[in-house]
């Protein structure tokens, strides 16, 4: 397990050499040059080279790549070319509002995902598993955008149940009035999709042969569903939970959008909008670390959970 | 038995498969859809300014406040120390402009799903709109099939270094957030 570890941390390494490539050369072919839009709509040719001196994009492509790299070596990405904000801040106070919302809305998700997963595919071929089947067919179907504007209008403009949107001081706040309805929209969005694969995870272990042997020696049927089958069928569950995360993270932009949060999603779309580099960086970087370490948790819990898998 | 070519079996097969045979025509629709609209036959009208501003669906009837005159009410121009508006015959004419006076056609109130700020039919501009949004999402979809078929069938046949390189390659574009890459290129 330790070598096998030891030896998929060194693998982190090449990975993210390519990702730092990807994202220099995406930058400076596709971006736009921060000098003029810093400058502003009134600038002369001084001001621009005197910015492009300050940011340090006057230097050759290798000497910023240096740069870039040893920033990820000491964690340190510098400031905000757009605010000046540290970016080491920016991640500080945006990761809290992000996870406030990302992290009930993973674990309301999955647990009801998974409760109306087990009931239609115990059902599987009756009325009731094709109804909620063709009923998450058209949820999918439907774009979040809808989602959010109808339940917008109606639970927070029309019923004035929740703030239309909007951000708080305090964590109780934030969790239980502004990020409420931003979770429901994000439950409601979600459900359908996370039915439709864990049905077909849990089909997948009833048609088992360990199944049939359970229920020929005459286990309870709850027994059998809930201990035999949901056991195995939780490790791709799991699996596909946690590799969710990482691409949540930047992914729920629209939301956090829509609802006023202060979260990363809403910080990177600033960034790109702005062509302010050291955050988008610093969250390329992180996202692909956190995108290697969940797949590597996953494959060491995979080895946790079932001893016939080999690590190789 | 006669031995049968690929599509053929895929197409007898498609035949077997209801939901998906119904699925085929759906698809074919959309893509009537994007050929008649890149032909000019639908929606090739989609600029024009047809109903009122923001005029609402049909199905909803038209704005009455709008029709009783109890939009906002227009407000003079604003004394300044006696010096006089140098903007105001321009905005005036704005203003005519978007009262919708100034048309030179009766605009009508309702639309078959509602209008715009400018009064153009929503429904049209979503049908002219997904003449792009199809044509790009099948372009990339026949791209990345093709690509990841070649590249694949690659990796796996020659193995070695050219599976690790490609192994390589997919970790690192999977570990970049999908925003960082699908982002457009800033608009100036």
């Amino acid at each position: 397990m330790i070598p096998y570890t030891l030896r998929r941390l060194w693998q982190f390494v090449p990975t993210l050499a390519g990702v730092v490539l990807l994202v220099f050369f995406l930058f400076n072919w596709v971006g736009g040059d921060p000098a003029y839009l810093l400058a502003g709509k009134i600038s002369n040719p001084e001001q621009i080279e005197n910015i492009r001196r300050q940011l340090g994009v006057d230097e050759s492509y290798p000497t910023q790549l240096g740069i870039f790299v040893k920033q990820i070596a000491t964690a340190d990405f510098g400031a905000s070319w757009a605010t000046n904000e540290r970016v080491s801040d920016i991640f500080r106070t945006r990761l809290g509002p992000s996870l406030t919302v990302l992290v009930p809305l993973l674990l309301i998700s999955t647990l009801l995902g998974m409760a109306a997963a087990m009931l239609v595919a115990y059902l599987r071929g009756s009325l009731t598993d094709r109804a909620v089947m063709i009923a998450c067919t058209v949820g999918q179907s439907i774009s979040i955008l809808v989602y959010i504007l109808i339940f917008q209008y109606l639970l927070a403009y029309r019923l004035g149940w929740f703030p239309v949107q909007g951000w708080g001081t305090t964590f109780g706040e934030n969790l239980l009035r502004y990020s409420a309805l931003a979770i429901i929209v994000g439950v409601a969005v979600s459900l359908a999709p996370d039915i439709r694969l864990y049905r077909t995870f849990l089909l997948d272990e009833i048609g088992q042969d360990y199944v049939r042997t359970a229920r020929a020696k005459g286990m309870s049927e709850g027994r059998v569903m809930w201990v035999h089958v949901l056991r195995n069928a939780a490790i791709p569950i799991v699996t596909n939970v946690l590799l969710q995360l990482p691409g949540l993270l930047a992914g729920a932009f629209l939301i956090e959008r829509f609802f006023g949060i202060p979260g990363i999603g809403r910080e990177v779309i600033l960034a790109v909008e702005r062509s302010d580099f050291p955050v988008i960086k610093a969250v390329s970087v992180y996202v692909a670390i956190a995108t290697m370490v969940v797949n590597l948790v996953a494959d060491l819990l995979y080895r946790a959970i079932d001893p016939r898998v080999q690590l190789k | 038995m006669r031995e049968q070519g690929v599509w053929s079996l895929a197409w007898s097969r498609l035949r077997r498969d209801r939901v998906g045979f119904v699925s085929l025509f759906v698809v074919l629709a959309y893509i009537a859809v994007m050929l008649a609209a890149a032909a000019g036959w639908l929606a090739h009208d989609w600029t024009e300014q047809r109903g009122v501003s923001y005029a609402p669906p049909a199905f909803m009837g038209p704005d009455l406040s709008a029709a009783a005159g109890l939009q906002r009410e227009q407000r003079g121009p604003v004394e300044d120390y006696g010096i006089p508006d140098p903007l105001a015959p321009d905005l005036a004419e704005i203003a005519k402009g978007l009262s919708g006076v100034g048309g030179n056609e009766a605009r009508s109130p309702t639309l078959a799903f509602g209008g715009d700020k400018w009064g153009r039919d929503v429904l049209k501009k979503t049908l002219k709109g997904a003449e792009v949004s199809l044509f790009v999402g099948l372009a990339a979809a026949a791209l990345a099939t093709l690509l990841g078929t070649v590249l694949g069938a690659l990796a796996g046949f020659r193995g070695g270094w050219v599976d690790d390189f490609f192994n390589w390659l997919y970790s690192v574009f999977t570990s970049i957030p999908y925003l960082l890459l699908s982002s457009p290129s800033p608009p100036w």
